[in-house]
């Protein structure tokens, strides 16, 4: 009898290889077929929409580069505005004007992030703005000017108490900032009739997915969340916005090991890998590659989880052990703004605000040092 | 002599009269004139007047008058006199005080006399009297062939082009002097035309004098001819001056005739107005009187509304925008002329105050709730001024009209079937914004300024004010928009439009505050998702919780009781003070309660008269509570409630239960078995006490009666191999195999007790117990970084059975606000145990909902996401049993470990997934030792 169970459960397991095996190959042939840079694959979305989210996982050096190199090629598609998750409405003017300045400066741009937050201390960040300065300066005049856009607003953490309402209302004291950034996309890109690329974390550029969270008091024992920035602008304007998933490790099932899997069951880095690892972009929704099966975090709550419930598209760059972290920026905490750096430090309660300048730089360099997959084992 | 003169008079005075009279003009409503041959009469002019709402889709009743060139327009009339037909009427159509009613004036002629004195009292009279008016009526009258022209000729033409009911019960008569001789005639000869007839000022004499008089031709012929009172009225009266104070004597002998044929006060009036002369302008003073009594609308508002709190004047106020209508101004009972007041324009004015003038008896309690509120300094001085509908436009008046300007061709032209063709919102917010707020501003002592002026509604009235708010942000500072009717024909074009124009209309959030709010039944059930897409269009518009606030109420109604209940939240929303006068409320508080005290026990029986399912919500193993409940148990028999349910204790151990508790004898380990077997770690007697409580009930009861049961209203978890983890739904399907608990013991109610057509009272955790509150969590994807939770027992419980629940909270503390300290806060910011204290500390139960109690605001976790929460908004009735501190825990059975297996303790240990299991049965029993010790919490 155990030997029978025993063939039955190989037989199972063999089956299911096979199967993962199939779809991964119709997911290459899929991609020889409709190959496109990321930069082809992103630019291209916005024949059809006019937000185009980038869900990145912070802080990987690889994703800022991609997307300054992408600036040009917005342009000639009539794409003007970068929206920036990391930056600060307050800011827009100075912003504005850096970006246009005959010089640039970069000290404005290492002051503008640090109002904003005085921890995202990673050059590639800043460096969006100087992308966006040598763009304009190669325009003619009277054109249209590359713009980027700050879409958040400086939190108060001073005013933090814990995270209850009462504190929470203090602290983002424009509102909601999934909801404030979405107000801002339709002010200064939509209400202008134009476009926007935005770059922001993952959870925030979800749109049709509803982040799950287990919960015994409801139907399922599941509940779901619809407040992210990208659920508001979808529920929206759900025809203009189309969403993309920057290759980046997800959270694991609830009491799974590791604590972070590859995505799709780790099928898309061997398909990648199949294809040589070359960089591109490519739909899930519609493709063999949306039908990929998922088990990681994102699945709670979803029976039959496949990439297509995630995210609209999809942009690789290089497998995880080949993605860099941003470069810390050594100039960005000094002695001077340290006093400030540790007031407006951000979400206190969870991370402890650093004793000394020196444990602060050295967190920042900690933060981009590890990559995937350690730095979510060390989390 | 004098007679020829009369006749001379007579003639003259209807050739000046009927000069022009054809161009008639009126003040309210409209006249139609038109020129009618007649086989039976000379021709001449009929006036047919409508109420300003006159609607071609409405039905209206017809009220015939003689006389018919003296109603309307004194300009044209000899004596410049006129009964005031059209401003009177309108009125009382557009209050809703008559049924809706159109007027036809059948004028005289020079034949008058003929046509109105009726033949067959005629008939009656002497020759000497016959003689002294046959210059006026020479020989015959024509008072047969006048009546044929109205019967024959007059009213089919009416009936086939005017929106009338033509049966008897909605045609009436009506006419002064001869006008009501001939009046009275119509309704004797044809009682099955006329139900009504208003003789006004009736001409029972002959000339002028008493010497003519017509004796008792007029009494004997009704008392021949007098229809059946079932289905008839009369009215009559007449004034005491002039030619009127002949009548007395001859009225009287009519008002015997009618007694003897059974006429009562509800069938006939009779009334004398001293001073009053022969005159239009004493027929236009009292025209309402009999209009009234023949047209009244039973189901329509009055005018003479009476408020329960502070004062209301009421007043008739035109416009030139709209038809004129009823506006009432409620002022507090301390009103101070020479203080300034807010000013609260709310629609919809004849539903504010008194539900015994309300069509449908109910009422939203604005002078109990306003002056409540401002007698305890919670909000400011404030006025009410509401403006009655037009319940014929009402519609039209309140869907705003630049909402819809874009319909489709297919919805207009269902509106256009419905008559709904012309928008009026725009008219009345300029009615409301032009013409009653400066009578307002002049008239009382008031702030003129948007931060001062608010506006409310509900329904469609929230429409009105959202939109009130949007065109005239300079005016209104802030809208409470109650049950928004965002739906309209299940088409998706009117919230589209509605939403739409918010989002481009919005006023500016700095300086304004919107309400929303609906419940989650009947017409209030479609709200919530166009609510939704309201919110959304308000948070881009820069609204969050200072200046906007949505809000659900499960369990509400459409309806004026519904919104009652819950006016006090936008009211504090609005206009609360900076600092209430907490002073003014406890002494309120404390008045209260030594009025309507009651003991905790007759509360909660009280209330189990009433409801199905009375639910009992404690902070858990205090002792008290429990004994509270065993005490309970006699006198909820005696109430007719058999069942009492727990929260503690497995579904699966119910027969078991049922045989405990009706056994010979009682078998304690049993009840500890039970109670082990859904927690093993719920080791207090008095939660197994209360099966001994109902045994010994049991066992009081006479053989045969009906037996009271302990209902177990939950199962036993699986926990089974579970181990400290991060929760995900498979381990919540594992451990509550059999679904969310909170439904299972929604069912157990359900099936156990509803359905047998029994009652129950629960005891169960405070926040399982909840029914209208929400219970919030923080979460920062929200809004307003708040989540509700709904989905709890008592939400269900409501859902399901919306009039047959109340729940009660059992005093104990309740965590406070995150991150303040301590960690347990006493509710009601401390002012429950301030006002038991003050009031002897008797043990007392008491309502929550419009009591001043109610209106005790906290500031525990309980308010996160409702700022200013108040006692009434966190549950129904409050129970004090003792302060907190004589309050002790409940008392550890030492034995409830006792022969048993540690895996079997182990395995069933609740909550493994979040706390650790102790190692040994004696760390087990010190851990429940401790919790049981609550003032250990409690001073945490």
């Amino acid at each position: 009898m155990k030997k029978l169970v025993l063939v039955a459960f190989v037989l199972c397991a063999a089956l299911s290889a096979l199967r993962a095996q199939s779809q991964n190959d119709k997911c290459v042939a899929y991609l020889k077929e409709n190959y496109q840079t990321p930069t082809e694959y992103v630019v291209s979305k916005f024949d059809k929409y006019d937000i185009v989210f980038l869900g990145e996982d912070h802080r990987i050096k690889d994703n800022l580069l991609m997307v300054q190199g992408l600036i040009p090629e917005l342009y000639k598609h009539g794409v003007y505005n970068i929206g920036m998750e990391f930056g600060a409405c307050e800011m827009q003017a100075k912003m504005d004007s850096l970006v246009n300045a005959p010089e640039y400066d970069e000290q404005l741009a290492r002051e503008m992030m640090f109002f904003y937050n005085t921890g995202w201390a990673f050059v590639e960040y800043m460096d969006m703005a100087r992308a966006a300065w040598a763009f304009n300066r190669t325009l003619p005049a009277g054109t249209p000017r590359f713009r980027v856009l700050n879409l958040t607003y400086q939190f108060q953490w001073p005013e933090y108490s814990g995270q209850n309402p009462e504190s929470m209302r203090k602290t983002h004291y424009m509102g909601n900032c999934e909801w404030f950034r979405a107000d801002r996309v339709e002010k200064e890109v939509l209400d202008k009739g134009e476009k926007v690329l935005i770059l922001t974390g993952g959870l925030h550029s979800y749109t049709h997915y509803l982040m799950p969270h287990p919960d015994a008091g409801v139907e399922g024992f599941v509940r779901f969340d619809f407040g992210t920035f990208g659920n508001v602008v979808y529920k929206r304007h759900p025809e203009k916005t189309f969403t993309i998933l920057l290759h980046y490790p997800f959270s694991n099932y609830p009491r799974k090991m590791p604590w972070t899997v590859s995505p799709a069951d780790g099928n898309i880095q061997k398909i990648m890998d199949k294809l040589g690892n070359k960089p591109c972009g490519f739909d899930l929704m519609g493709t063999p590659l949306g039908e990929l099966r998922d088990h990681s975090r994102n699945s709670i709550g979803y029976p039959d989880f496949r990439m297509s419930d995630f995210y609209d598209g999809y942009v690789f760059l290089k497998p995880f052990n080949k993605l860099s972290g941003c470069t810390v920026d050594p100039l960005f905490l000094t002695k001077e703004n340290f006093p400030e750096a540790v007031k407006y430090y951000p979400d206190p309660d969870w991370r402890t605000p650093p004793a000394t300048l020196d444990a602060y730089l050295s967190s920042r360099v900690r933060l981009v040092g590890i990559i995937w997959p350690h730095r979510f084992l060390d989390a | 002599m004098r007679k020829t003169i009369l006749v001379l008079a007579s003639i003259i005075f209807l050739t000046i009269s009927f000069a022009g009279y054809a161009q008639m003009k009126v003040s309210a409503g409209s006249l139609d004139s038109l020129y009618m041959e007649s086989k039976y009469v000379d021709g001449r002019m009929i006036y047919v007047w409508k109420p300003s709402n006159f609607d071609p889709y409405t039905k209206y009743a017809v009220l015939y008058m003689n006389d018919g060139q003296s109603l309307f327009d004194g300009a044209k009339m000899w004596n410049h006199s006129e009964w005031r037909v059209d401003e009177t009427m309108d009125s009382l159509v557009i209050t809703g005080k008559i049924i809706p009613t159109i007027v036809v004036g059948v004028p005289c002629n020079s034949k008058r006399a003929q046509e109105y004195i009726g033949q067959k009292p005629y008939e009656r009279l002497s020759k000497k009297v016959k003689k002294s008016v046959e210059s006026m009526i020479p020989g015959k009258t024509l008072s047969d062939e006048y009546l044929k022209f109205l019967v024959n000729e007059v009213k089919p033409y009416i009936d086939g082009n005017y929106p009338v009911l033509s049966d008897a019960s909605h045609t009436f008569i009506a006419g002064s002097s001869m006008g009501g001789l001939i009046s009275m005639y119509a309704e004797c000869e044809y009682p099955q035309v006329f139900s009504g007839a208003a003789c006004l000022s009736t001409h029972w004499v002959g000339g002028w004098s008493y010497e003519t008089h017509f004796g008792t031709a007029f009494p004997d012929y009704m008392d021949k001819a007098l229809p059946s009172p079932a289905d008839h009225k009369f009215y009559f009266d007449h004034g005491t001056a002039g030619p009127d104070s002949n009548y007395v004597l001859f009225q009287e002998r009519v008002d015997k005739v009618m007694a003897k044929h059974k006429y009562n006060s509800d069938k006939c009036m009779s009334l004398v107005f001293e001073g009053a002369d022969h005159s239009e302008y004493s027929w236009s003073k009292r025209l309402a009187i009999p209009v009234k009594f023949l047209l009244a609308n039973p189901d329509s508002a009055k005018a003479d509304l009476h408020v329960s709190k502070g004062s209301l004047e009421s007043m008739y106020m035109p416009s030139k925008y709209l038809g004129a209508r009823m506006v009432y101004v409620w002022k507090p009972a301390n009103f101070d002329p020479s203080q300034k007041y807010a000013v609260l324009y709310m629609h919809d004015g004849q539903m504010l105050f008194d539900a015994t003038n309300s069509w449908n008896k109910q009422e939203w309690r604005v002078d109990e709730v306003v002056d409540s509120l401002i007698a305890c300094k919670s909000i400011i001085p404030t006025i009410v001024v509401g403006v009655a509908n037009n319940p014929y436009l009402r519609g039209q008046e309140y869907v705003p009209e630049k909402a819809l300007q874009n319909l489709s061709a297919p919805i207009k032209d269902s509106l256009m079937k419905l008559g709904k063709t012309q928008m009026l919102s725009d008219e009345y917010l300029q009615y409301l914004v032009k013409e009653v707020k400066p009578y307002i501003d002049s008239h009382y002592p008031v702030y003129t300024d948007a931060a001062h002026t608010f506006v409310a509604g509900s329904s469609m009235g929230g429409l009105i004010s959202m939109y009130a708010i949007c065109e005239y942000p300079e005016i209104f500072g802030g809208a409470m928009c109650m049950s928004t009717h965002w739906t309209m024909m299940d088409s998706q074009e009117f919230p589209d439009g509605y939403i739409n124009y918010l989002a481009s209309h919005l006023p500016d959030p700095s300086t304004h505050k919107i309400y929303f709010d609906h419940g989650d039944r009947t017409t209030d059930a479609k709200y919530g998702p166009h609510q939704k897409c309201a919110d959304t269009v308000m948070i881009a518009g820069g609204y969050f919780s200072k200046n906007w606030k949505t809000l659900v109420f499960p369990g509400d109604d459409h309806s004026e009781r519904s919104w009652s209940k819950r006016l006090n939240i936008p009211l504090l929303f609005m206009l609360r003070t900076s600092e209430p006068d907490e002073a003014v409320l406890e002494a309120k508080c404390l008045e209260y309660m030594k009025a309507h005290y009651q003991t905790p026990t007759e509360y909660v029986a009280s209330k189990c008269d009433k409801y199905d399912i009375v639910i009992l919500g404690e902070d858990h193993r205090i002792h008290e509570n429990l004994e509270f409940a065993q005490n309970l148990l006699p006198v909820l028999y005696k109430h007719g409630v058999y069942n009492f349910g727990m929260e503690f204790g497995a579904q699966e151990d119910q027969a078991r239960l049922d045989s405990l508790v009706n056994a010979p004898e009682y078998d304690e380990q049993l009840a500890r078995d039970i109670m082990f077997n859904y927690n093993t770690g719920w080791a207090f007697k008095e939660y197994m006490d209360m099966y001994r409580a109902a045994w010994k009930l049991n066992r009081s009861l006479p053989e045969g009666s009906h037996k009271f049961r302990i209902i177990n209203l939950s199962y036993k978890f699986d926990w089974k191999g579970v181990t400290k983890c991060e929760a995900t739904p498979e381990l919540f399907d594992k451990i509550f195999f059999r679904g969310n608990c909170e439904e299972f013991r929604a069912q157990v109610v359900k099936n156990e007790i509803i359905d047998k057509g029994e009652k129950i009272a629960i005891l169960t955790g405070g926040t399982h117990a909840a029914t209208r509150y929400y219970s919030p969590r923080y979460n920062f994807l929200e809004p307003d970084f708040v989540q509700y939770s709904h989905d709890g027992f008592g939400h269900r419980m409501l859902k399901m059975y919306p009039h047959q629940v109340f729940t009660i909270s059992l005093h104990g503390m309740v965590p406070n606000y995150p991150g303040r300290k301590p960690y347990y806060a006493s509710p009601a910011n401390g002012r429950i145990e301030a006002l038991v204290a003050a009031n002897g500390n008797r043990p007392i139960g008491f309502d929550t909902a419009t009591t001043p109690m109610g209106e005790l605001r906290d500031s525990s976790y309980l308010s996160m996401g409702y700022p200013d929460v108040m006692l009434s908004q966190v549950c129904d009735g409050y129970v004090v049993l003792k302060p907190f501190k004589q309050l002790r825990g409940c008392e550890v059975d030492s034995l409830f470990f006792v022969h048993r297996k540690w895996k079997d303790i182990v395995d069933n240990y609740p909550d493994k997934n979040t706390n650790d299991v102790p190692a040994s049965v004696d760390a087990y029993m010190k851990q429940i030792i401790n919790y049981s010790n609550i003032s250990n919490f409690y001073n945490k």
